[in-house]
C-alpha cells in the first residue's frame, strides 16, 4: 500500500518530466521508458505503450472523459484522471460535463454509437455480489437490457456469473466470485476506483443509538429494528426526530420505486420476510423460520399476530400476492428472475418454488417489502399511501418539503431482546433539502437533528466537532471508470490495465471525498469481505497494480 | 373605452406569442434525450409491451405535433393533465407551488421598489455628495453579487452563526409569522439586485429631468423643493422605472430558481427545474405557459401604468 501512496503523492512531477520522453520513447524503443529512475510509473506507461504498439496506434491518443455536472465530486475525480493520463504524454484527454439525463443517454448508447468516451460513474451494488456483476458484465445485460454499457462480452465471465448466481453454498460461491473478479481485473472493461462510505451525522445531545447502514435505502434501519436489537431514542423531551433527504420522493410503491430517497423514507413503513443486519447476516423478520427443502424449494414459517397498517392480519396469501404483483411492472425482473410459484400450506406456512437455484435469495427477500393482498386486489392504492407492517405508519407527504411518519402502536414486537415494545420516537419527519450547503447549515443550526445525506467535506467537518456523533461504514456502492473498449487502442486490455494503474485512487478518496469511502480495485465493494478478503485483494493488487 | 379596446387588442396579439413559446418548449423537450417513461421505469429494461402500454397511457406514442395539439385543446378547458412521473394532477401541483412563488417574488419586488425608489431620489438630489457615492457603491455591489452566493452568506451569518433565522423553512402554514420571518432572507437575496437596478435607473432619469425647464419654472414659482422633487420630477422620472419594474416581475419569477434551491423554498422555480430533470413534460409545459402569461401580463400592466403617469400616452390610435 505504501508504494501506491508514494506514487499518488510524488507521481506528478516525475510524470511531467516523463511527458516528452514518453512520446519519443514509444515511437522508438519502449526500453527507454522503463529506465530505473521512473520506477512504478514506467510500468503502467510501458504497458500502455505496449498496447498502443500492438494496435498500431501512435500517441497521443485523443479521447474525452465525462461526468455529470450535478456531482461536484465526480467532476473533480474525472478531471484528476484526465490530468494523470495527459501527464504521460500518451493521451490527449479532454473533459466534459453533462446534465444527468444527457449523461445517462450518452452512457446508455456509448457502445452503439462507438463514442470515444471515458465514463465516470457508479453502481449502487447491494448485499450480494450478483448485484454487481450480472447487470454490469454479463453479455445478456448489454445496454439497453442492463448496465453493461461497453457491451463487454466474454464467455468465461458469462459462465462464472451464471454459476455464481445458481450456487447456494457459500464456500463455492466465494471461489467462483474470486475467479470472476480476477478475470475482470485482468480484462478491465471497467476500472473500479472507490467504494462509497455510508454515514450519518447527528447532534450528540439530541439523538442516541442511530447507526449507519451499509446498503443505500436502508439508512433508517437503526430507527427501530427489534430483530437486530437496535433502536434510536431522543435525549430531549421532544417527540419528533427530524432527518433529511437530498431529493424529492418519487414513488411509494415497491414495484415502482427505483431511487434511494423513496427507499429510505418508505423503509420504516415496510417489512420483508427476512432482514439483513449491519454486517450482512440474514435475520428473521416477518418469517420466523425458513429452510431450503431442495435446490429450488424453500419453506417459510411466518410470524403470527402481525397486522398491516390497515388492520388486516398478515398471512401467506399476502406473500404470494406481493410477489405476483411484480408481473408486468417496471421492476418485474427483481422477482421474476427467480420466482416461480408460492404454495400456501396454511395461513402461516408456505413453500416458495424457484425457476432455478438462486444464491442471493435470502438477501433479496431481505429487501422485498411485503404488502397486503388487498393492494393486489385493487382495494388500496399504494401510490397514494404506502401500507406495510413496519414500526412506522405513513402520515403525510408534502412533495417539495417533507415526509412524515408516526410510530405504529400495533407493531408486532413484544418488547423482548431489550428493545421497547413500540418505537420510542413518536414522529419522524424527513425534510427535503436539495442544496448540499443548506443540509450542512440545517444540522449546524439544529433545524434537522440528523443527516444521512452530507458531502464528504461536511462529514469531515462535523467529525472534528464533539457536539456531533459521526457514524461511518463502508458502503455497497462503487465508483468506476469505463472505457470505450470497442475502439482502438482501448480494445487492448493492456491499455486499460495501464490506465487503471494510473488512476490516483488514494488522492481521489482523500482529496476529492475528504476521506469518505475507500480505495477499490475490484467490481465488488470490499464491504463484502468474504468475497473481497484483504488477502485476496492484496494478491490482486500485487499482481495487477504494482 | 379606448383603454379596454387596447387591452383586448393586446390580449389577442398575445395568443400567437404563447402558442409559439409553448410549441418551442414542446419540441425542445422532445429533442432532449430521455422521456418520462424512462424515469417511471427507472432506466431498467422493461418488457416492450409494458413500455408500449405506458406510452399509450400518456399519449407519448403519438406524433409530437399531435401531442401538442391535444395539449393545447386541453389547456383551453384549463385541463393540464396528469404527470406521468408522479401520477398527480398538474393543475393541483402548480396551484400548491404558485402561492409560495407569488409571495416570495411579490415581497422581493416590493422590497426592490421600497429601497430602490427612495435611494434613487436621494442619490439624484444629493448628486456628488457622500450619500450618492455610498449608494453608487452599494448598487454596484448589489448588481454584481450572484444571488446564490448572497443567499448562502446570509444563511451562514444570520442562520447558522447568529441563529436568528432557520436554514430550512419552518413546518408552518405559508401565512404564519414564523414563515414570514423565515422569508426575510430569501426576500433580501432575491430583491437586492432589482433594488440596485431600480435605484440607478431612477437616479439617472431624475438627473435628466432636473435640468428641464419646467423644474426651473416650478422653483421660480416658489414651490417648495420637496414638492418639486416628489411631485413633478419623480412622477416624470418614473416612466423608466415602471418599464424596468415591470420586467423585473418576470425576472423574480424565474430568477427565483436559484434562491428557492438555496432556501429550500417550495416554489415554481424548483418545480420547473425538477420537472425538466425528470422530463415531466406536462409540468414543464404548464410552468412555461404560466411564465409566458406572467411576462405578457407584466408588459400589459407596464403599458397601462404609462398612461396613468403620462396622460399624453394614449392608446386609442
Amino acid at each position: 500500500m505504501a508504494e501506491r501512496g508514494d506514487r499518488d503523492t510524488g507521481g506528478l512531477p516525475r510524470r511531467s518530466v516523463l511527458a516528452g520522453l514518453g512520446v519519443a520513447g514509444i515511437t522508438g524503443t519502449a526500453g527507454c521508458i522503463s529506465a530505473d529512475d521512473v520506477a512504478v510509473d514506467g510500468d503502467a506507461e510501458e504497458l500502455i505503450a505496449d498496447g498502443f504498439r500492438e494496435e498500431g496506434v501512435e500517441p497521443p491518443v485523443e479521447a474525452t472523459i465525462y461526468a455529470n455536472s450535478e456531482s461536484d465530486e465526480r467532476v473533480e475525480w474525472a478531471q484528476l484522471v484526465a490530468h494523470e493520463l495527459n501527464a504521460t504524454g500518451l493521451f490527449d484527454v479532454g473533459f466534459e460535463s453533462l446534465e444527468l439525463r444527457s449523461y445517462i443517454d450518452l452512457v446508455d448508447n456509448m457502445a452503439e454509437n462507438e463514442a470515444n468516451a471515458l465514463i465516470c460513474f457508479g453502481f449502487i451494488g447491494g448485499w450480494d455480489p450478483h448485484a454487481y456483476v450480472y447487470s454490469a458484465f454479463h453479455s445478456d445485460s448489454a445496454t439497453p437490457n442492463g448496465h453493461n454499457i461497453t457491451h463487454y462480452e466474454n464467455e468465461t465471465v458469462d459462465r462464472l456469473i451464471d454459476e455464481g448466481v445458481e450456487t447456494v453454498d457459500s464456500h463455492e460461491r466465494v471461489e467462483i466470485y474470486e475467479k470472476l473478479q480476477e478475470r475482470l481485473v485482468e480484462d478491465a472493461p471497467l476500472s473500479f476506483v472507490r467504494a462509497h462510505e455510508e454515514n450519518v451525522v447527528y447532534r450528540a445531545d439530541v439523538v442516541d443509538g442511530f447507526r449507519a447502514y451499509p446498503v443505500s435505502g436502508g439508512e433508517y434501519t437503526s430507527l427501530y429494528a427489534p430483530t437486530l436489537g437496535v433502536y434510536t431514542e431522543l435525549r430531549t423531551d421532544a417527540d419528533e426526530l427530524v432527518g433529511d433527504v437530498g431529493a424529492g420522493i418519487s414513488s411509494y410503491d415497491p414495484t415502482a420505486i427505483d431511487d434511494d430517497v423513496s427507499r429510505i423514507v418508505t423503509g420504516p413503513i415496510y417489512e420483508g420476510l427476512l432482514e439483513v443486519d449491519f454486517d450482512g447476516r440474514i435475520r428473521p423478520l416477518l418469517a420466523t423460520d425458513w429452510e431450503q427443502l431442495d435446490e429450488t424449494t424453500w419453506r417459510f414459517e411466518l410470524r403470527e399476530d402481525v397486522r398491516f397498517h390497515t388492520g388486516e392480519p398478515f398471512t401467506a396469501a399476502d406473500v404470494q400476492a406481493t410477489l405476483e404483483r411484480y408481473e408486468d411492472t417496471p421492476r418485474e425482473r427483481a422477482v421474476f428472475e427467480w420466482y416461480d410459484d408460492v404454495e400456501i400450506r396454511d395461513g402461516h406456512e408456505l413453500d416458495l418454488h424457484l425457476r432455478r437455484p438462486y444464491g442471493p435469495l435470502e438477501t433479496t427477500l431481505g429487501q422485498l417489502p411485503i404488502v397486503p393482498e388487498s393492494v393486489a386486489d385493487g382495494e388500496y392504492d399504494l401510490s397514494n399511501r404506502p401500507i406495510g407492517t413496519g414500526p412506522y405508519v405513513f402520515d403525510e407527504h408534502d412533495e417539495d418539503q417533507y415526509w412524515r411518519m408516526k410510530a405504529n402502536p400495533d407493531h408486532w414486537h413484544d418488547g423482548s431482546g431489550g428493545v421497547p415494545e413500540t418505537p420510542p420516537i413518536e414522529t419522524v419527519t424527513f425534510r427535503i433539502v436539495t442544496e448540499p450547503s443548506a443540509r450542512h447549515g440545517a444540522i449546524a443550526r439544529g433545524d434537522v437533528h440528523l443527516s444521512t445525506a452530507l458531502s464528504g467535506e461536511s462529514v469531515a467537518a462535523f467529525a472534528s466537532d464533539d457536539e456531533y456523533v459521526v457514524d461511518r461504514t463502508t458502503g455497497a456502492a462503487v465508483d468506476f471508470l469505463g472505457y470505450p473498449i470497442y475502439r482502438e487502442p482501448f480494445t487492448n486490455p493492456k491499455v486499460r490495465r495501464g490506465i487503471s494503474r494510473l488512476i490516483p485512487r488514494e488522492r481521489i478518496v482523500e482529496d476529492v471525498f475528504h476521506g469518505a469511502g475507500r480505495v477499490a480495485y475490484t467490481p465488488i465493494s470490499p464491504l463484502h469481505d468474504e468475497f473481497v478478503s484483504p488477502a485476496f485483494e492484496s494478491e490482486l493488487v500485487d499482481e495487477y497494480f504494482s | 373605452m379606448s383603454l379596454a379596446n387596447y387591452v383586448l387588442r393586446r390580449v389577442v396579439v398575445t395568443i400567437p406569442v404563447l402558442l409559439g413559446v409553448t410549441a418551442i418548449t414542446f419540441s425542445l423537450l422532445h429533442v432532449a434525450p430521455g422521456d418520462p417513461i424512462d424515469v417511471v421505469t427507472g432506466f431498467q429494461n422493461v418488457d416492450d409491451d409494458v413500455e408500449a402500454s405506458l406510452r399509450a397511457e400518456y399519449g407519448l406514442d403519438r406524433p409530437v405535433w399531435e401531442q401538442y395539439l391535444v395539449w393545447v385543446a386541453d389547456v383551453l378547458t384549463l385541463e393540464f393533465g396528469e404527470s406521468p412521473v408522479t401520477g398527480r394532477d398538474v393543475g393541483a401541483t402548480i396551484a400548491e407551488r404558485l402561492p409560495y412563488t407569488l409571495l416570495l417574488g411579490g415581497s422581493a419586488w416590493l422590497l426592490s421598489l421600497l429601497i430602490g425608489i427612495p435611494a434613487g431620489v436621494v442619490a439624484a438630489v444629493k448628486r456628488g455628495e457622500p450619500a450618492d457615492e455610498v449608494s453608487r457603491i452599494a448598487a454596484l455591489a448589489g448588481i454584481a453579487t450572484p444571488n446564490f452566493w448572497l443567499g448562502l452568506v446570509l444563511l451562514l451569518v444570520f442562520g447558522v452563526h447568529l441563529g436568528w433565522f432557520r436554514v430550512i423553512p419552518p413546518d408552518a402554514p405559508l401565512l404564519s409569522l414564523e414563515m414570514l420571518w423565515f422569508m426575510l432572507l430569501p426576500t433580501i437575496t432575491l430583491g437586492t439586485a432589482s433594488a440596485a437596478l431600480v435605484m440607478r435607473l431612477l437616479r439617472s432619469s431624475m438627473l435628466r429631468e432636473l435640468n428641464e425647464g419646467y423644474v426651473r419654472t416650478a422653483r421660480a414659482k416658489g414651490l417648495r423643493e420637496r414638492t418639486v422633487i416628489w411631485k413633478h420630477v419623480l412622477r416624470n422620472s418614473l416612466i423608466a422605472v415602471v418599464t424596468v419594474a415591470g420586467l423585473q416581475i418576470t425576472l423574480l419569477v424565474d430568477g427565483a430558481v436559484v434562491v428557492e434551491q438555496v432556501f429550500s423554498w417550495p416554489g415554481m422555480g424548483r418545480l420547473l427545474v425538477d420537472a425538466i430533470g425528470r422530463r415531466d413534460f406536462p409540468v414543464v409545459q404548464a410552468s412555461v405557459l404560466l411564465i409566458g402569461v406572467t411576462v405578457v401580463v407584466a408588459n400589459l400592466l407596464v403599458d397601462i401604468t404609462y398612461s396613468y403617469l403620462d396622460p399624453r400616452i394614449r392608446y386609442d390610435r
